[in-house]
């Protein structure tokens, strides 16, 4: 397959950041394992976790393929500054709200992201996205329902929910983040869709829940230069979690 | 798991083959049964690469579009063989995983790997992994969904339609963020009632939910509908 190289190099910054942003994600979620508030919560974190592992080795392959070398390579080689994830995946576990209101805000907004890949006419990203959207489906009514049960709750749960809302708003449309060659890769029916456009389709989705639930709608992301740079310290610790096998022994399987 | 050599080799010989190999966590049930395989492919060649199963322009022409007018210049993977060279059997087996991050997704490459040696032990065989057909729950067969039972597991629902796009819930939720619906539920695979409940979709694999049965009192596991 040739692909004129302006419009290759803008598809691997594509899967770079969709890789990216399952696998950062799939990290914080496994930092549950063993410590959820319930038995059923701790299974539910760790299988969300081995999805999104698996849905960011499925990307990481697709961009092996384009740019040859090795899907464990590129996540787990690189320095924290290589990494694209959105900026909204930079903030630390915290509480139970908080990964909560963050999994509703991510999984709204990358249901949004793949109804849109599903069509892409690059087809090996449009046959993965059909199959990862099945599994998706089940992480959104998870999100769903965590929200709905904290909006609803008497005591701590609300303000928790409210604080991590508005925590998190300054970075919750980063997920929207736009790409360097997104023109090209718009015009190529790679990306149908403009980030700013699947920002705003994002906004129609999640503001009827938002009213219903009587709660703040995210605003626009406060810095969107830097919406997949410049992680921040919470990140850096991650990233010295799961790569820590990885320096100590390269070749370690496990 | 005994496999005869074919001889000679045929694509239904391979499927027979198969439909012998169980699956790495549900023995009872054959990889056959439960659908992931996608396709078998058996033609004298003399080299294993470049066999692809179809699907191989990576970038879909638009509607309309004269073949060869395709955007970024694509070209479809080398389908040709060369037959200057001593031509063996080659034996190409695509697997649709039923899960993206499904872990035994290696044990069942060297199984499958293991089984056609036993079957063809001079062919190359090649494993491929593919998601050009998404592997969905309805592709397990009447055989399979029986043996998911006999295993302890109840069969998945079937799917209503394409995509599993079935709104549910509050009034408020838009057709773009589509939910799972939970009911009706499924029947407990130890005394057959419908009076069961969702526990959690998520269970001891990526595969499985876990439910609770309300006459006999029992958990159990269901496979999820995808």
């Amino acid at each position: 397959m040739l692909l004129e190289p302006r419009l290759r190099e803008a598809l691997e910054e594509l899967l770079l950041t969709l890789a990216d942003d399952e696998f950062v994600l799939g990290y914080w979620d496994s930092e549950w394992t063993g410590i959820a508030p319930l038995l059923e919560e701790d299974v539910a974190m760790s299988s969300l976790a081995q999805d999104e592992i698996g849905h960011a080795r499925a990307f990481y392959g697709l961009l092996a393929e384009l740019r040859g070398g090795d899907p464990d390579a590129i996540a787990y080689d690189r320095s924290p500054e290589g990494f694209r994830h959105c900026r909204l995946l930079d903030h630390a576990r915290t509480d139970w709200a908080f990964t909560m209101a963050r999994r509703y805000v991510y999984d709204t907004a990358d249901a949004v992201r793949l109804a849109a890949l599903a069509d892409s006419r690059y087809s090996p990203l449009a046959e993965l996205v059909a199959k990862i959207r099945r599994e998706e489906v089940y992480h959104l009514a998870h999100a769903d329902g965590w929200l709905r049960r904290l909006a609803a709750a008497e005591g701590e749960g609300r303000p928790r929910l409210e604080g991590a809302l508005a925590a998190l708003s300054p970075d919750a449309a980063t997920v929207f983040t736009p790409l360097g060659g997104e023109a090209a890769l718009v015009k190529a029916g790679i990306l149908p869709g403009s980030m700013a456009e699947l920002e705003r389709r994002w906004r129609d989705a999640i503001r009827p829940t938002f009213a219903t639930l009587g709660l703040e709608m995210p605003g626009p992301a406060a810095d969107p230069a830097r919406g997949r740079r410049d992680h921040g310290e919470a990140f850096r610790w991650l990233w010295g979690e799961f790569t820590a096998v990885r320096r100590l022994d390269p070749v370690a399987t496990w | 798991m005994v496999i005869q050599v074919a001889d000679p080799l045929t694509e239904a010989a391979v499927w027979g083959a198969l439909a012998q190999v169980p699956d790495p966590e549900i023995p009872r049930v054959s990889i056959v049964e439960l659908g992931i395989v996608g396709a078998v492919r058996v033609h004298r060649g003399d080299a294993i690469g470049g066999i692809g199963l179809g699907g191989q322009a990576a970038l879909t022409a638009p509607e309309g579009a004269v073949p060869g007018d395709a955007i970024g210049g694509i070209t479809g993977a080398a389908d040709a063989v060369d037959h200057s060279v001593e031509a063996v059997d080659c034996i190409t087996v695509e697997l649709l995983p039923t899960f993206v991050g499904c872990p035994a997704l290696d044990v069942l490459r060297a199984n499958v790997t293991e089984c056609l040696h036993s079957l063809a032990p001079a062919a190359q065989v090649r494993v491929e992994f593919s998601f050009r057909e998404a592997w969905t729950t309805d592709r397990i067969s009447a055989a399979g969904r029986t043996a998911l039972r006999r295993s302890g597991f109840a069969p998945p629902r079937h799917v209503r339609g394409p995509g599993m796009e079935e709104p549910g819930g509050g009034a408020d939720r838009p057709d773009a963020l589509p939910l799972v619906q939970v009911a009706p539920a499924v029947a407990c695979p130890h005394c057959g009632s419908r009076r069961t409940r969702l526990e959690s979709p998520f269970g001891p694999a990526l595969c499985r939910a876990v439910y609770h049965c309300a006459a006999c009192r029992q958990p159990f596991e269901a496979f999820k509908t995808v």
